[in-house]
């Protein structure tokens, strides 16, 4: 199959970062680069992420179908990664759930019919404190309310993103003044 | 600095405009530790860090002074592991050292590796962290071109290469066995006990030190202003502040730095501002989501240090707290609960495998009204099933929750079961 | 090494023995599933919890992954360790189907088995809560899963890599959602593939060889020698005959390795487990036959009568160098033993050999198999069926000789030479020897060729002894009797010898091989009683060094 010289001279730089002898090790941080590159792992790929790794393709596939980020089908345009665990439940992550549901007209898993969004429920995003989270691709978007998602939609509709939520907004007392 | 608001001891420079920018850093005295580091003997690090009292803050709590005594001496390579797998609920402390202060990391990494005579530095960052990242890769590259990784750093003699690992998506990958098993290609499967330590057997079968991000980031801050003074921010065993990472039915939630054994009343009520909409405070889960629940009462004089909250019957754990108000079900809160643990048992050992699974469909159906009398029963007879006989502390960590949530609140799900 | 005690019982044990193994030399069963001594410890099916107490302090652990240590006490029968085996069977059984009545497993599995000692509890799942997984899925060409019984104990996938050497199974997903599985596209296919039916602790991987065919408590086992190569594994004979409507013709239903340090460890490879089928293949010889004219039907006094009036006639007529014998290495000891005393001891037949340069080799590995397809080579060697004295004749030039027509009288056992000649020198052979006998065991152009055919006995029809490459004599033993008229060979020379007026030694097998060490050096010593079960290194041939049977390029386990 047909590689894209980004993704050699990625998988170039990721072996690199491991001993010549444990080429092994750049399975995942490789399939995550091929997925960024191609979309999505197919059989095709995996031959030869097993081949240039040197490994078998069971042992691809095992770390494939393990690790959940990893994609066997492409994912549309936008993926949608909505965070209900707790600390956005607890932030009101289901009302929203419903709200982005009805918004997009698809259920967790489904891709709206225009193949633009693909909505996935999704565990802990590590964004507790800014609950409710998601990810948008590869951008973050916390605080979340109806009216902030219903623009955040739009704005990928119409080809202008909201800016994601980055850096991290300060909350609690890191970001204040020390008092002494 | 110390005071009830906070000891900004790791987080002082997070709000200065720059500071991920190795330049801007460098001008507020980044790797100037490791400077002073580089002209300590290792073992004198190693004993200046075991006297700060500084406590591993990624979950368990153990001496991080401890554990870099514990590499073998004469086996090489050793490589210390960056634990950025920040993915248990509630926790969400190290993502802002990571964006905001990634330098603090490096440096502090780079000096637990002088430390125990490392020459690798692996940080591995959970794969839904895309931003956070960008920005350690950046800064990664940054000390690089300016010396302070990879070869005879700053004139030593000594090198070490720093590099990001990636995960792509399982909680389990934040088990210090489950990293490395990643790190080396495979599915993140904690590794059986015996051996015990990473230390001693670690990446590729070497010495290698997995310590979390907030740990590390301590370290600079420990040579920087000496054990004694450091211990001192904390109680007499856990040294030093803890960012706390608060979360739920709080007016103000967010990332607050605190001196270790602070009163959970300080972080709730002078800190998150109180209970959201004036509503009555119910209960909390102390230490991320594997943490036994405590109720209101048992709250009352808590204090968040890890032998305080242990003796009060739950974990300090990742000192994410998530606070639960009286409107809340915990029958539901059992259902996100374990619908978290279902997803992420990694699959290698029965008990959690097979019961994370059951424990979620005992909850569900109990929730949504078809539970029968004895599921009540079962769900806790399966979670003691589970607690203790797994290969990692996942099992615990579902079964605890698990079991006090039927202790504590037990008349919730009765009243859910219709029969 | 360590003393301890186990469930009150003391044992000593080597440095370093796990605690099943330790446990085992008490007949202590702790029940395991992932565990099996050949493969690496992964210590995930957690079965083997006992309870420790060491120095005082009590704990629960691992009994596969916790070395015996001085002065430990296990304890693998308390209430504690009998609760949590019954939760851990119960998730075990959560989603399984229980088709035990259809499930070739039943009898031998240990889901029952455990099941039967630590849980004989209820249900708590209802029917259309249990997950679906694969059924009757083919993993490869002999092998056939169904991953709702699988435990994922990981064992046959462990096998291929760190025995076999390739990667052919892998567990994949992860949490509730793992499943044992081949790729689409590479199937489960090395030499050794059928191990993981026997690595198998339940009914998830079956052998189409065996599958439906018999329910395990019918069958009767009997301990035996692969005889489909030099290496001589060790093996079980299942076999069964009583319940012959299944299928008159099948005696033996399977074969499954038995362990041996030495040998094979606890593995077989595929030639040699499915090799059992010739046993009762349709062209098995039953009766003998003969050219001879005047004979309805053959009898073997017949043939050996014809055959000794025959080479006393050529001895007499052209002396020894008339008569010519191709043996064969597949034969035993006892069968050669008393072949070399006949014809080269007694009638001084020169043209001896078992060696042809056209013989049938087999794939080679590091693992098991061997070359030489053929058991007793080393001892044809040892005993010296092979050519001798001055005037010696090897294997081809007896061929070539006999194509020449310088013998009257040429005997072949197994060997089938019409494969290694053309049509045209198959007919030359039969007109310028003037007498051929054949000992054989299946229908072939040897058959048709000789003049006279005795039916032959097989491994699994007779006791015998083998030499295996290494130096290492093993015993088959009879499970049931040879087909038809097939008779063991050495009585064929007995008979023979008689016939000549050379009387053999003995009537017996076991006094055959005991003759054997009065004449045969190396075999100086060894009695028929004392053979012991796993074999016995010949008198002056050491036991070769420990090498862990696994390919030399193995696969790291999980």
């Amino acid at each position: 199959m047909d590689i894209p010289d980004t993704l050699v001279r990625k998988s170039e730089e990721i072996f690199f970062s491991f001993p010549p002898e444990r080429r092994e090790s750049a399975l995942v941080p490789l399939m995550f680069e091929a997925q960024r590159e191609l979309g999505c792992i197919t059989p095709d790929t995996e031959h030869w992420i097993a081949e240039t790794v040197g490994v078998s393709l069971v042992k691809v596939r095992e770390v494939l179908t393990f690790y959940s980020m990893l994609r066997r089908e492409r994912a549309e345009k936008f993926l949608v990664q909505f965070c209900r665990n707790i600390s956005c439940c607890l932030a009101g992550a289901e009302d929203l759930q419903r709200h982005v549901e009805k918004k997009l007209g698809i259920r967790n898993g489904e891709t709206t019919a225009d193949g633009l969004f693909t909505l996935r429920y999704v565990e802990c995003l590590g964004g507790c404190s800014w609950a409710p989270m998601m990810l948008v691709n590869e951008m973050q978007y916390y605080q979340l309310t109806p009216e902030k998602l219903d623009r955040i939609i739009e704005g990928f509709r119409s080809g202008r993103p909201v800016p994601p939520d980055e850096p991290t907004p300060l909350l609690g007392n890191v970001g204040e003044k020390i008092a002494v | 600095m110390t005071s009830s608001n906070g000891t900004r001891l790791l987080s002082r420079n997070f709000a200065l405009p720059g500071q991920a920018n190795l330049d801007t850093a460098l001008k507020r005295g980044a790797y100037e530790m490791l400077k002073r580091a580089l002209k300590m003997k290792p073992e004198e690090v190693t004993t200046v860090v075991k006297a700060s009292g500084l406590r591993g803050h990624g979950g368990a709590g153990f001496s991080a002074g401890m554990k870099w005594g514990f590499v073998p001496k004469d086996v090489f390579p050793r490589y210390v592991c960056v634990n950025a797998d920040e993915s248990e609920p509630g926790t969400c402390k190290d993502r802002l050292i990571l964006e905001y202060d990634p330098h603090l990391l490096i440096e502090g990494a780079l000096i637990c590796a002088w430390a125990v005579q490392a020459e690798r530095i692996y940080i591995y960052v959970r794969g839904e962290y895309f931003y956070p990242t960008r920005i350690v890769q950046r800064a990664i590259d940054e000390a690089r071109a300016k010396g302070f990784v990879g070869e005879n750093i700053l004139g030593s003699g000594w090198s070490c290469h720093v590099h990001l690992g990636t995960g792509a998506g399982q909680y389990i990958c934040g088990e210090e066995t489950g990293l490395i098993e990643s790190l080396e290609g495979k599915k993140g499967w904690p590794r059986l006990k015996p051996p015990f330590y990473p230390a001693a057997v670690g990446l590729w079968g070497k010495p290698t030190i997995v310590n979390n991000v907030e740990t590390l980031a301590f370290v600079p801050r420990i040579i920087e202003i000496g054990a004694e003074k450091f211990l001192s921010y904390g109680t007499p065993k856990a040294g030093g502040p803890t960012l706390f990472s608060l979360s739920g039915s709080v007016n103000r939630p967010g990332v607050y730095e605190l001196p270790t054994g602070v009163p959970l009343k300080t972080l709730i009520y002078d800190c998150g501002g109180g209970i959201k909409d004036g509503r009555r405070l119910k209960a909390v889960i102390p230490g991320g989501s594997s943490s036994h629940i405590l109720t209101a009462e048992e709250c009352e004089n808590l204090k968040m240090d890890f032998e305080s909250v242990v003796a009060a019957g739950s974990m300090l754990g990742s000192a994410a707290v998530m606070v639960i108000d009286e409107t809340v079900s915990i029958p539901r809160l059992m259902v996100w609960m374990t619908r978290f643990y279902a997803h992420e048992s990694c699959g290698q050992c029965t008990p959690c495998r097979e019961g994370t699974g059951w424990l979620l469909r005992l909850a569900t159906r109990i929730l949504e009204g078809r539970g029968r009398r004895r599921d009540l029963d079962d769900l806790y007879e399966l979670a003691e099933n589970i607690d203790g006989k797994t290969i990692c502390a996942l099992g615990q960590a579902v079964a605890w929750p698990t079991k006090s949530y039927i202790t504590k609140f037990r008349h919730e799900f009765e009243a859910l079961i219709q029969e | 090494m360590p003393h301890l005690e186990i469930n009150g019982k003391p044992v000593e044990v080597p440095a370093g023995t796990n605690l099943i193994e330790a446990a085992r030399r008490l007949n202590i069963e702790i029940p395991h599933y992932c565990y099996h001594p050949g493969l690496a410890v992964v210590g995930s099916c957690r079965m083997c919890q006992v309870e420790v107490e060491l120095n005082g302090r009590k704990s629960i652990v691992v009994g596969c992954n916790t070395a015996a240590a001085d002065g430990m006490k296990v304890f693998n029968n308390t209430e504690a360790i009998h609760r949590i085996r019954s939760g851990v069977l119960e998730f075990y059984l959560q989603h399984h189907p229980l088709d035990c009545p259809i499930c070739d497993d039943a009898g031998e599995c240990d889901l029952q088995n455990y099941y039967l000692l630590h849980g004989l509890h209820d249900s708590r799942v209802e029917l259309t809560e249990k997950h679906h997984k694969h059924k009757v899925h083919d993993v490869g060409p002999t092998v056939v899963l169904d991953s709702e019984r699988c435990v994922l104990c990981s064992r046959c996938a462990r096998f291929c890599r760190e025995i076999a050497g390739v990667d052919e199974l892998g567990i994949f997903e992860h949490g509730g959602d793992s499943e044992l599985l081949n790729v689409p596209g590479r199937l489960l296919e090395n030499d050794y593939a059928g191990n993981v039916v026997d690595l198998c602790p339940v009914g998830a991987l079956t052998d189409k060889d065996f599958r439906f065919r018999r329910r395990v408590w019918y069958l009767k086992r009997t301990p035996s020698v692969c005889t489909g190569c030099s290496r001589g594994c060790n093996i079980y004979v299942d076999w069964e005959t009583s319940r012959s409507y299944k299928n008159p013709q099948r005696r033996i239903q399977r074969l499954k390795p038995r362990y041996n340090r030495g040998v094979n460890e606890w593995w077989i490879c595929d030639r040699g487990r499915y090799g059992y089928h010739a046993v009762d293949a349709e062209n098995r010889l039953t009766a003998p036959r003969t050219k001879s004219d005047g004979e309805s039907e053959a009898t073997v006094d017949g043939v050996l009568d014809r055959a000794a009036e025959k080479i006393k006639a050529a001895l007499a007529k052209h002396g020894p160098k008339s008569v010519a014998v191709i043996a064969s290495s597949s034969s035993s000891n006892e069968d050669l033993f008393l072949l070399k005393r006949l014809f080269a001891d007694e009638l001084k037949v020169h043209s001896l050999d078992v060696t042809l340069s056209g013989e049938p080799k087999g794939k080679e590995d590091e693992i098991l198999m061997k070359a030489d397809v053929s058991p007793n080579r080393r001892g044809a060697v040892e005993i010296g069926v092979q050519p001798w004295g001055g005037g010696g004749v090897a294997g081809d030039d007896i061929v070539a000789s006999a194509l020449d027509g310088d013998y009257e009288v040429l005997i072949v056992v197994h060997h089938d030479l019409t494969r290694m000649l053309s049509q045209k020198e198959r007919n030359r052979l039969g007109q310028n020897c003037d007498y051929i006998l054949y000992l054989g065991t299946h229908e072939n152009g040897m058959c048709h060729l000789a003049d006279d055919v005795i039916p032959i006995a097989m491994w699994a029809e007779r006791d015998a002894t083998y030499t295996n490459f290494q130096g290492r004599v093993q015993r088959t033993w009879r499970p049931f009797e040879p087909r038809g008229e097939a008779l063991c060979e050495w009585r064929v020379w007995q008979e023979l010898g008689k016939r000549l007026g050379h009387s053999l030694p003995a009537e017996s097998v076991a006094g055959v091989f005991d003759s054997i060490g009065t004449v045969v050096a190396s075999f100086k010593g060894l009695t028929w009683e004392g053979l012991p079960a796993n074999g016995i290194m010949l008198t002056g041939v050491s036991e070769p060094a420990y090498r862990k049977v696994q390919s030399s390029h193995p696969l790291p386990a999980y």
